[in-house]
């Protein structure tokens, strides 16, 4: 079975990136996109997935209220948060709902970083 | 414009100017550089022409002076880079320094491109001296310091004020409502004072109200404990995030920590100088306010001093 | 005035995040602290838009402006409130000086941090034409809102980038704006389309 990525951003081209990016490392994995942290959860209660980079700032729920409901839905996944905002109450908050944190911008370093905390 | 002359002027000039100049070819190799940094640096000046900027001045490997020289070489872009992010980039020393001991140059540097000279990407580094600049800045920073100092501290005590202790009451006020922590004050009074300072006189009197003021402070432990002096021979604390048995204990600490200066006072039942204390202790909310708090500890005190003073009363009881 | 599509104002948006993305690895550096910059939001103005929004506030701001001269030529300023600009500085210097003024000095570091966002974002706007922009020194200056938009001519373009500093004890918002001649908007245009052709092609 291939792995599972699921990308989640509410920008199409951040989005684009990842994914090309992602390809890039990982060309035989299937990847998944959701623009909303709502649209992210309900992809999660129908398939199995394995990997998620999961932006912070969106509009509806945030990534972090995102991540801990899938979290809750799926244990073994592991999810990276990626965001510009190194605030401590936000890397608390990420670190409390067992995500992963990634600094932003999206280069192709920023998944490389994903791959190899994540082990995958 | 240009007399016969120029070429020979220019160079002199370059050498008279009053700040460091120095040109590095496409490669990022010394050209040119002037005689103020021939002396600053205390180099010879044709030591370094050619030499690569890193090799002629090691101390600028991996600083923000080397970025900055790739980005004009490279992409036509400038840089400035300013005294405080940078400390002293390049080993320069003052020229006109009467110390013994030589003096680093505080330095502001900008690098920018010199395009399309002889087809070659030059590039052109200036240096300036703002050592005066800095040394002027410390001292308004010295200055400023004092002054914040002065104005929240009083000047016979030494101990804050009653303006930092307003100030400290709106913040710790939001901060009780915030996390719903309760908030103590103690009202605290000299008894006698008045009778001390007919007595012993009014320079007695200042001694006396610095002892205890200090007395005070010392005896409060906690650093988010706020002494100040409230006006005349009173004083106030702010106990913040502390209930109304956590604050008589504190109160009952103060009582015994002026007793134990036996400071003698000629006209008092207790022969001692001390103090009376009125507690007050509030969990607040949006609804109430902090003036409330301060008359109840101002009752408090009104009684504690009815009932013979050097002693504690509380709003509660 | 010719639009850029949402999708195209979102590529210019990620474009820009790498880029202050490598100018917040700079400025940690420089500081020994981690900060982050990202750019949220970027939009278009004519002057007169342009101006209205910045009027909006009563504010004095403090701006740091540089030339830039390439495939379109016009000016880039980072812009903050005054007040945001002194929290700025002394956030990154880590003192907390009791003088409701900008020092000197303080207006010099402001001045670097200035230039090192604006080369930063010139560099991708350079990336993606494949041509360099010639950026002159960093100005400072305080003054009302209005006064950032002085030099403009009616026809020039104005695009507003939201940017935001976050450090780990605080978080602040300020503007990188861009005056540009008129035809700016359709290189833009397409140059923007040419990195979203890449980009494509690679998913």
């Amino acid at each position: 079975m291939p792995y599972t990525m699921l990308i989640v951003d509410d920008s199409r081209v951040s989005r684009m990136m990842i994914r090309a990016f992602a390809i890039e490392q990982r060309p035989d994995w299937v990847y998944l996109e959701a623009a909303s942290g709502l649209d992210a959860i309900e992809m999660a209660k129908n398939q199995k997935i394995d990997l998620i980079s999961m932006d912070l700032n969106m509009p509806g729920i945030d990534g972090i209220e995102a991540g801990t409901t899938i979290k809750a839905l799926q244990p073994d996944c592991f999810i990276a948060l990626l965001t510009a905002n190194v605030q401590n109450s936000t890397q608390e908050r990420a670190l409390n709902a067992g995500l992963h944190f990634i600094p932003k911008p999206i280069v192709a370093d920023t998944l490389l970083k994903v791959f190899t905390i994540a082990g995958a | 414009m240009m007399s016969n002359h120029a070429p020979l002027l220019l160079f002199s000039t370059f050498d008279a100017l009053e700040l460091g100049v120095l040109i590095l070819n496409s490669k990022g190799e010394i050209a040119l550089w002037n005689r103020w940094l021939v002396k600053a640096s205390s180099r010879h000046s044709d030591d370094l022409i050619g030499l690569p900027l890193s090799v002629a001045f090691p101390e600028l490997k991996n600083t923000r002076v080397e970025q900055a020289v790739k980005l004009a070489i490279e992409k036509d872009q400038s840089s400035f880079l300013s005294q405080c992010l940078n400390r002293a980039p390049f080993n320069l020393f003052r020229l006109h320094n009467n110390d013994e001991v030589p003096l680093r140059m505080q330095q502001q540097i900008q690098i920018t491109p010199l395009r399309q000279f002889n087809d070659e990407q030059f590039c052109l580094i200036q240096i300036q001296d703002v050592t005066a600049s800095v040394i002027r800045e410390q001292i308004l920073q010295e200055r400023a310091a004092e002054l914040h100092r002065f104005a929240y501290q009083d000047g016979l005590t030494g101990i804050p004020n009653r303006r930092y202790y307003e100030e400290k009451l709106a913040e710790e006020w939001r901060r009780a409502v915030r996390q719903k922590h309760p908030l103590s004050v103690l009202m605290i009074d000299i008894d006698f004072f008045k009778r001390y300072n007919d007595h012993l006189g009014h320079q007695q009197g200042d001694t006396c109200l610095q002892d205890i003021a200090k007395a005070l402070q010392a005896a409060l432990r906690r650093p988010t404990d706020i002494i100040a002096r409230y006006g005349g021979e009173e004083f106030i604390v702010l106990l913040p995030a502390t209930p109304m048995a956590g604050c008589i204990t504190i109160a009952e600490q103060l009582l015994e920590a002026v007793r134990e200066l036996e400071r003698p006072h000629p006209d008092s039942p207790h022969h001692i100088a001390t103090v009376s204390i009125g507690c007050a202790s509030t969990t607040p909310n949006r609804d109430t306010e902090a003036s409330v708090l301060i008359q109840e500890a101002d009752l408090a005190l009104y009684f504690a001093k009815q009932h013979g003073r050097n002693q504690l009363r509380d709003s509660q009881s | 005035m010719l639009e850029l599509s949402a999708l195209q104002r979102d590529a210019l948006c990620e474009i820009f995040n790498i880029s202050v993305g490598q100018a917040a690895a700079s400025m940690s550096q420089i500081i020994n602290e981690e900060i982050l910059l990202s750019v949220p939001m970027v939009e278009f103005y004519s002057v007169e838009e342009a101006a209205a929004y910045l009027e909006q506030s009563s504010q004095r701001v403090c701006s740091i402006r540089q030339s830039f001269d390439g495939s379109f030529h016009g000016n880039a300023l980072l812009i903050f409130p005054e007040a945001r600009s002194l929290d700025l500085v002394r956030l990154m210097m880590g003192n907390s000086l009791p003088i409701e003024q900008l020092t000197e000095l303080e207006q010099d570091a402001l001045s670097e941090i200035g230039n090192i966002i604006l080369n930063s974002c010139l560099g991708s706007l350079a990336d993606i034409f494949k041509q360099p922009f010639q950026c002159g020194l960093p100005v400072l200056h305080i003054g009302s809102g209005i006064s950032v938009l002085k030099e403009c001519d009616a026809n020039h373009v104005v695009m507003v980038l939201q940017i935001q500093f976050s450090l780990s004890s605080r978080e602040l918002h300020g503007h990188v704006i861009f005056i540009m001649n008129a035809n700016s908007l359709e290189l833009l245009n397409e140059a923007i389309d040419r990195f979203l052709g890449t980009l494509m092609v690679q998913s």
